[in-house]
């Protein structure tokens, strides 16, 4: 290891070459599963399996088997559905909004994050096709030319506009994540030893030669997908908040909401990648590639989203104060003191108080405080959706039909259930996919620190300038 | 034509970009570059012109936001206007969302499949010139001609591969397409055949909503009139509940107790009571031994004195006009009590009790089974042609059997007695 920049620290540490970033990334790809993705397997399984039951029993009986009644109709299917989209976003956010703003820190977890979104938005997008019932006809959700009419869908409702959302932004991520994996597919490829293998990472490494032209091409298209995908993700947690924000309950009918909920989206799933990333680079060994720095980065962004949800809490209840309006009034107030006031403050204190200890570098530098720290973020945002929905619902405008909303052990089989098909899909990725972007790393890898001789005359990092200067001297 | 070919491999990626400024410096052709990550500066040294790639983004994105706008524009103003909370039909802002992922969706999607397409990538699972270690490590510029000299090399590096050349391989590519094409052209069935149908329960029978018009009945009109005279649902003969004098003051018989009148009466009585209640109204009809109640007798008092008491001939006689009217189905006790017309057989009874009485009057639909025949036979007037038809639902018809099968059951067994 030559020099190390005074002015940055090293996006791979302990002097990677671009054969080191090879082997570590492809290990786990290539090598039999080791006993803690096991013992990380075996239950996510399990929950899948009883994601399987509780969703079948749920189809085959109907909704009635969920606590939800004629005033609370939406309970944990549509917070589960929120929880989810909003996982999905720090994927996005990581590998579009972070690449358009030139971050090359985000290429050793843009794979995973990116992995996670799409998984996320699986999960995601299940929860309003099973709470509409008939999920046999969920394809009626889709415009098409049909022999009912042809009835059309109702373009100028937002619950359609969640359709077109959701499904471009699946669509698009996985569009975005298979094209930056093509190549790093090519290497597994390449190294493959076995027929089989080579013949599947063939296919799906779709002839990659490594070309110049075709990387320019790559480069360009990442970049445009980039900026596609940029406004996309904020318009899919907006077009959720519409779902809310444009019906006449009180707690719901706010124009704050689609910033909020974009803000509570990457916060949420910042968290989420957090606890993800800590467990894979403990147990894949890739401490060298996801630094403390990485995990600092993001604690820093917990740091300002989570305020931006607390400025958020606190703007509804000015809102509610300022407009004079005694409904939005009752309903916050309602929100914190009122029955579900347990959720109210479980949301408070996970989302707004925790992530403030993160100001202390101590405490943002240390994986296992993150790691609990985002298992908390994950629980108070959960939370939030549930305050929001439930909340809102439960006391409407006829104090006779105000009720309360217990879920039946179903509906907590489906929500413990979906994080088992959420980690069950994680898992089998890491355990088959390189859960890296190797060719980007390997981009970004310090070149000079092992061949400082070699170092380019016109660096294009301060970095690099940094390491030139430490080897001519 | 043989070519010459220069191959260089390199370790390090600023060695790379050095021999193509070098290379090019000397005005030879370089085909290639090979590297297993992107080198930026690459495409500037080796002259490689910018990507065309942002217009097909920019052409996908305009499509699929025309596409979207028009198709919703038209589905809600031209195809199926339906007022909806009263916004307008062409609802242009309410548009916007499903326009802006549409256009995300298409651009996206083509810009992907243009990266596919120029870069001549599919699904092949082996890469043209493979090298095993190029991905790795190695990074190589490569002069026009190089490429049959590797492939050569390669061949006979690895003699399976032989006769693979691209053309070969991209036939291949190209034929494992078309074999999937029977499978799109399977979709295409004709204008008379749907093809696969999934869940056709709202295409098959498709019902004429009740507000369409309706090619089939004669006045046109899926939802007929009800016939006239039907007791709408809900419908309560007496609206109140009022003392027998009270009742009497309000109801009283219109027909005088001519000799007509009672010739009429004694007709209807001897035609549809007589059957149960005997020739003097004292509930010894033909039938009462094996019937097992007459329709009179009050069900809590089966002796034949409390039968008798209940028997409405004293009080018909004694009575008020309109206390008749209750009597006959269900006992005096019950007089006063307004009487459901849900019970089509009750109500026949009452017509009949009410029609001996004035001596005469229209007949009522019902339950005439034991009136009529001792069982035998249908209890139902034929309906006119338009009422059928208007009746011809099937659950309707299924109720209608069940009902008529049951009341046959109930006279076989009276019979049988």
């Amino acid at each position: 290891m030559a020099t190390v920049s005074e002015l940055r620290v090293p996006l791979v540490t302990d002097g990677k070459t671009t054969a080191d970033v090879t082997e570590d990334v492809c290990r786990p790809v290539e090598n039999r599963p080791t006993i803690w993705w096991w013992i990380a397997f075996i239950p996510a399984l399990a929950g899948l399996g009883m994601y399987l039951y509780a969703v079948g029993k749920t189809i085959l009986t109907g909704i009635g088997l969920w606590g939800l009644n004629r005033t609370v109709d939406w309970g944990f299917d549509i917070t589960n559905f929120v929880f989810w989209v909003g996982i999905g976003h720090a994927g996005t956010l990581i590998s579009a909004i972070l690449l358009i703003f030139r971050q090359k820190w985000r290429t050793s977890i843009n794979r995973a994050a990116e992995a996670m979104t799409i998984f996320a938005v699986i999960c995601a997008g299940l929860f309003p096709l099973i709470h509409m019932g008939r999920i046999w006809v969920g394809f009626w959700l889709f415009p098409y030319p049909n022999s009912r009419g042809p009835l059309w869908v109702n373009f100028r409702s937002p619950l359609l506009w969640d359709v077109f959302a959701i499904s471009t932004y699946f669509i698009i991520s996985l569009v975005f994540w298979y094209i930056g994996l093509v190549p790093d597919l090519a290497t597994v490829r390449d190294r493959a030893k076995n027929k089989i293998r080579r013949f599947v990472y063939g296919v799906l490494s779709m002839g990659w030669n490594g070309s110049a032209r075709t990387w320019a091409r790559h480069e360009m298209t990442s970049m445009l997908l980039a900026g596609l995908a940029a406004p996309l993700v904020l318009s899919v947690h907006t077009v959720v908040s519409f779902d809310f924000a444009t019906s006449v309950i009180p707690g719901w009918h706010t124009t704050i909401f689609p910033p909020y909920f974009v803000a509570g989206a990457v916060f949420s799933g910042f968290g989420m990648v957090l606890t993800l990333l800590i467990i894979a680079r403990k147990t894949m060994a890739l401490e060298s590639y996801i630094t403390i720095k990485h995990l600092e980065n993001m604690a820093k962004v917990l740091i300002a989203t989570g305020s931006m949800v607390g400025l958020a809490y606190g703007t509804e209840f000015f809102i509610a104060w300022y407009s004079g309006n005694p409904y939005e009034q009752f309903a916050f107030i309602n929100r914190a003191t009122g029955p579900y006031w347990w959720a109210y403050w479980i949301m408070i204190s996970c989302n707004v108080i925790s992530p403030q200890l993160l100001w202390f570098k101590s405490l943002r530098t240390s994986p296992v405080v993150l790691f609990i720290l985002s298992i908390f973020v994950n629980i108070g945002m959960w939370f939030e959706r549930f305050v929001i929905i439930v909340t809102s619902l439960h006391r409407d405008y006829i104090p006779s039909s105000w009720s309360y909303y217990t879920a039946t052990s179903t509906e907590f089989q489906i929500l413990i259930g979906s994080f088992g098909l959420f980690f069950t899909l994680f898992l089998l990725f890491i355990r088959f996919f390189p859960a890296v972007a190797m060719a980007e790393v390997k981009a970004v890898r310090s070149y000079a620190q092992k061949h400082p001789k070699e170092a380019p005359a016109k660096a294009k990092t301060r970095t690099k300038v940094a390491q030139t200067k430490g080897a001519a001297a | 034509m043989k070519a010459r070919l220069v191959l260089g491999v390199f370790r390090e990626e600023d060695a790379l970009v050095r021999a193509v400024h070098a290379v090019r410096a000397a005005e030879v052709p370089i085909h290639d570059a090979f590297t297993p990550y992107p080198i930026h500066g690459l495409e500037e040294a080796m002259g490689l012109a910018r990507s065309k790639l942002p217009w097909v983004t920019f052409a996908g994105g305009a499509t699929g936001v025309t596409i979207a706008l028009l198709g919703q524009w038209w589905t809600h103003s031209v195809d199926w206007p339906i007022e909806i909370g009263g916004k307008p039909f062409a609802a242009w802002p309410a548009y916007a969302p499903v326009a802006f992922e549409s256009m995300v969706l298409l651009a996206g999607l083509s810009t992907a499949a243009a990266l596919f397409v120029a870069s001549r990538l599919w699904p092949k699972p082996r890469p043209r010139l493979v090298h095993p270690r190029r991905h790795a490590r190695h990074l190589r510029p490569r002069a026009r001609g190089a490429r049959r000299e590797l492939r050569s090399a390669a061949r006979r590096a690895h003699p399976a591969r032989r006769g693979r050349g691209r053309d070969q391989a991209g036939r291949r590519g190209m034929r494992r397409w078309l074999a999937l094409a029977p499978l799109l052209v399977a979709c295409n069935a004709g204008p008379d055949d749907p093809g696969v149908m999934y869940m056709p329960e709202m295409v098959v029978s498709t019902p004429y909503d009740a507000h369409d018009r309706n090619p089939i009945l004669p006045n046109g009109m899926t939802l007929q009139a009800p016939p006239e005279g039907t007791v709408p649902q809900g419908f309560e003969p007496f609206h109140y509940a009022l003392e027998e004098a009270e009742l009497a003051a309000e109801l009283a018989n219109p027909i005088a107790p001519d000799e007509a009148a009672i010739a009429r009466g004694r007709a209807q009585f001897e035609t549809f009571c007589l059957v149960c209640h005997g020739a003097r109204g004292d509930g010894d009809g033909p039938v009462v031994p094996p019937f097992p109640e007459p329709a009179v007798a009050p069900r809590r008092a089966p002796d034949d004195d409390a039968r008798r008491a209940a028997l409405p001939r004293d009080h018909a006689r004694q009575g008020p006009d309109a206390a008749v009217r209750d009597a006959g189905p269900r006992g005096r006790s019950l007089a006063h009590r307004p009487l459901r017309p849900d019970a089509a057989g009750r109500r026949a009874g009452l017509g009949a009790a009410c029609d001996a009485r004035r001596g005469g009057g229209a007949r009522r639909d019902g339950a005439r089974c034991v009136g009529r025949s001792a069982g035998r036979g249908r209890a139902r007037p034929r309906p006119g042609p338009a009422r059928r038809r208007a009746r011809a639902g099937r659950r309707d018809r299924a109720r209608r059997r069940d009902r008529t099968r049951r009341r046959h059951r109930t006279c076989r067994r009276a019979r049988a007695r």
